[in-house]
């Protein structure tokens, strides 16, 4: 009686977790063939020189050899982590400023809100190309603008010119979906800091600076990191669909602009080099981890959990 | 229990069955006949008349009937051309992946310079050299380019669809306030350089209200840097060949834009000509159209200015027809039409780009009629006749990641020996993958 009731509980464990498994086959299938496969067959054909048309050999690594003695990809691999921290740092900073001001208690906060977030609901790419409009040199907006209040023509080469362009590259992305998406969020972690620490500094005399840096900066650690994730994703990621817009598939001026996933693309669809994009692609992943890697080590130190 | 393993099961099976349809192949066998040969017969070939076949191609045809040559082609033939536009700036990468996939949906590519040897030694199209044995088709007159371009292939592989060069335009009330007299198809370099300086006028802050040219586009600066004695492209090779051409060429327009004579490379896209910004611009000679009456000056066109030779680059496309198409007669049929003289005709007239026929050129019907002011219409012949495919048989990373170099010398941010070593650098380590 016993060993019925135990193998019957022992048949329904298993029906249990074959259930289970049933419900999560699909998103699995579906990771298989959308995620894996693809990350594999990348790895598989940067060992080969595979171009657009088919034909493909395999080479083993040396489309890394040619990566590794190519200034072209050591410039682009430098600019590529210099926009990601930059890109981070930016728009993290411009985000908690956004949410703090969002934080204060006056009317028609909404509103603020719901204008504050409406240029991140519009695509990047649609972005970059009314950016570029703006930033022109001689028909640009912006220079329209400045014109008038100089009361003399200002024409500035605002994406062509290597003084201007990180200013006005990091200026869009203030404006990307990812910034607007970091706003709410932090918003929603500044609501949940204690209101108690805030009356505690005041009782001590704490400055605005202090308030921020001793309790409001430790409390919301955690979202920091999670928001520095994302922060490194969408830069990665996203940059692309900014960057060729506003500045070509050569990164201009000078390959300052000149990040790893514009030089897949530059390597994959212009040149027909798919095999020499895929390795590129690796070393964009190896990145990528590195980053994650970066900011996770950073957090053990930096990210305050209140259990 | 037992209803939740069910659902699960189902839910599943309809996961893995959707995605297995969505990952099943749609086309069919690919016809059997892939050598092109005119007695073939090919499975899925309708007959002579009627039937359809589709083309691919990277401008809209014209919303005008009387100059839609695909339509005008199913008058004449009854064969309906479905013509399916694919972006300019992804057409090429587009075509490729086509033609990698054995994707039979596209009977006629109209395909590039750089495209046509790349398809041919893949077997991605056929060799029509059979079809014209027995075709109107009067391949003997093809511009001496043309003819060059399909040397060592082992065959016909595509027939250009027209033949549009690169000219010079300029303003002529700009010329006449100026007092300088119209560029002509003799005009030299040193000329132009010269005119281009009188003509730039500078507003009281120094800075410049009309430039004296606009700056080379991606396609000209290619007519600069042939023109002053580089090859540019070598088909024995395959290479970009640049040099002190290139070095010569870069420093002169780095020059200009210092002195204020040409505009710097910027974000904006106002075409300077057309907004009466610029007294001169070299350009493709497809602007002609584009331009037509509408432009609020005189202009006229003439030859790029001779350097050490007279240089210029040709754009066409090749209609070529899909080794994979299971209408390659068909396909061949429409050809036929669309190279022959109505075909050729239209097509002129629609684009006003000459045909690459030499006999059919000669008609004049590229003629923009709408360009009223235009009297030098021997710049588009000289133009024609001095023409080469050099950059456009490059890949086109190789030449726009170039033009971004000369760009960055041009702007200061290096000089124009580093842009041309780091242009040619490039180069050598794309070519030949």
């Amino acid at each position: 009686m016993a060993n019925n009731q135990s193998s019957k509980s022992s048949k329904n464990k298993r029906k249990n977790h074959l259930t289970a498994y049933a419900f999560c086959a699909p998103w699995f299938i579906g990771f298989l063939c959308f995620t894996l496969f693809p990350i594999g067959f990348m790895f598989l054909t940067s060992l080969t020189n595979r171009k657009l048309n088919g034909i493909s050999q395999f080479i083993g690594l040396a489309n890394y050899k040619n990566m590794l003695s190519s200034p072209t990809f050591w410039n682009s691999l430098k600019v590529t982590i210099f926009f990601t921290i930059i890109m981070i740092v930016v728009t993290a900073i411009w985000a908690v400023i956004m949410a703090m001001l969002l934080n204060y208690k006056q009317r028609l906060n909404g509103i603020f809100q719901f204008c504050y977030f409406l240029p991140s609901v519009v695509p990047s790419v649609a972005l970059a190309y009314a950016f570029r409009t703006i930033f022109g040199k001689d028909a640009g907006l912006l220079n329209a603008i400045i014109s008038i209040f100089a009361g003399k023509n200002i024409s500035i080469n605002w994406l062509y010119d290597s003084h201007t362009v990180y200013f006005a590259v990091f200026f869009i992305t203030l404006f990307t979906y990812n910034t607007g998406q970091m706003m709410l969020i932090f918003r929603s972690a500044l609501n949940d800091v204690p209101r108690e620490l805030y009356e505690a500094c005041d009782l001590d005399g704490a400055s605005g600076l202090r308030k921020f840096s001793n309790v409001t900066l430790p409390m919301i650690s955690p979202i920091v990191l999670f928001n520095a994730v994302m922060g490194c994703t969408s830069a990665l990621n996203g940059s692309f669909a900014l960057l060729y817009p506003l500045t070509g598939e050569n990164g201009d001026p000078n390959g300052m602009t000149h990040v790893l996933s514009l030089l897949v693309y530059k390597e994959a669809f212009s040149n027909m080099k798919v095999g020499y994009a895929c390795a590129l692609s690796v070393v964009l992943f190896f990145v990528a981890c590195c980053f994650g890697i970066a900011i996770f080590a950073i957090s053990k130190k930096a990210v305050f959990y209140e259990n | 229990m037992n209803k939740k393993r069910i659902l699960a099961v189902l839910l599943a099976s309809a996961m893995a069955g959707g995605l297995l349809a969505g990952c099943g192949s749609g086309s069919q066998e690919p016809a059997a006949a892939k050598t092109g040969t005119a007695e073939s017969s090919g499975s899925g070939d309708s007959s002579a008349s009627g039937g359809k076949v589709t083309l691919a191609v990277w401008n809209e045809p014209s919303a005008d009937e009387a100059l839609n040559m695909y339509k005008q082609c199913e008058k004449a033939t009854g064969i309906a051309i479905e013509v399916t536009v694919i972006p300019e700036s992804d057409y090429s990468s587009k075509l490729n992946q086509m033609v990698s996939t054995k994707d039979s949906s596209i009977d006629i590519y109209v395909i590039w310079e750089n495209d046509i040897a790349n398809f041919a030694q893949v077997g991605g199209i056929v060799p029509m050299d059979d079809y014209l044995a027995a075709s109107s088709i009067k391949t003997d007159e093809f511009i001496d380019a043309v003819s060059k371009l399909s040397d060592g292939l082992g065959g016909i592989y595509g027939l250009p669809w027209c033949a549009a060069t690169e000219i010079l335009y300029y303003n002529q009330d700009m010329f006449d306030a100026a007092g300088i007299a119209y560029p002509d198809n003799n005009w030299s370099y040193v000329d132009y350089k010269a005119a281009a300086e009188k003509l730039t006028q500078k507003a009281a802050d120094g800075s410049t209200s009309i430039y004296g040219s606009a700056l080379p586009d991606t396609q000209t600066w290619w007519a600069g840097i042939g023109g002053a004695g580089d090859q540019v492209y070598d088909p024995a090779s395959g290479e970009m060949v640049i040099g002190d051409g290139a070095l010569s060429f870069v420093t002169d327009c780095a020059d200009m834009v210092a002195n204020g004579v040409m505009p710097e490379p910027s974000s904006d896209t106002a075409d300077l000509f057309a907004a009466g910004k610029a007294a001169m611009s070299c350009q493709g000679s497809w602007h002609i159209g584009t331009y037509g009456s509408g432009l609020d000056f005189n202009w006229d066109i003439a030859t790029i200015p001779t350097d050490k030779i007279k240089y210029n680059t040709l754009h066409t496309g090749f209609y070529s027809i899909n080794a994979n198409s299971k209408n390659q007669e068909l396909a061949f049929k429409a050809i036929e039409y669309l190279m022959g003289e109505e075909g050729q005709a239209i097509n002129s007239r629609a684009s006003g780009n000459p045909s690459a026929i030499k006999s059919i050129a000669a008609w004049g019907a590229w003629k923009v009629e709408a360009a009223t002011t235009i009297e030098n219409w021997e710049a588009v012949t000289d133009s024609l006749a001095a023409g080469v495919f050099g950059y456009t048989c490059l890949p086109s990373g190789v030449t726009n990641n170039a033009v971004s170099e000369f760009n960055n010398a041009v702007l200061g941010q290096k000089t124009p020996q580093e842009a041309v070593d780091s242009a040619a650098r490039y180069a050598k380590e794309t070519i030949g993958y």
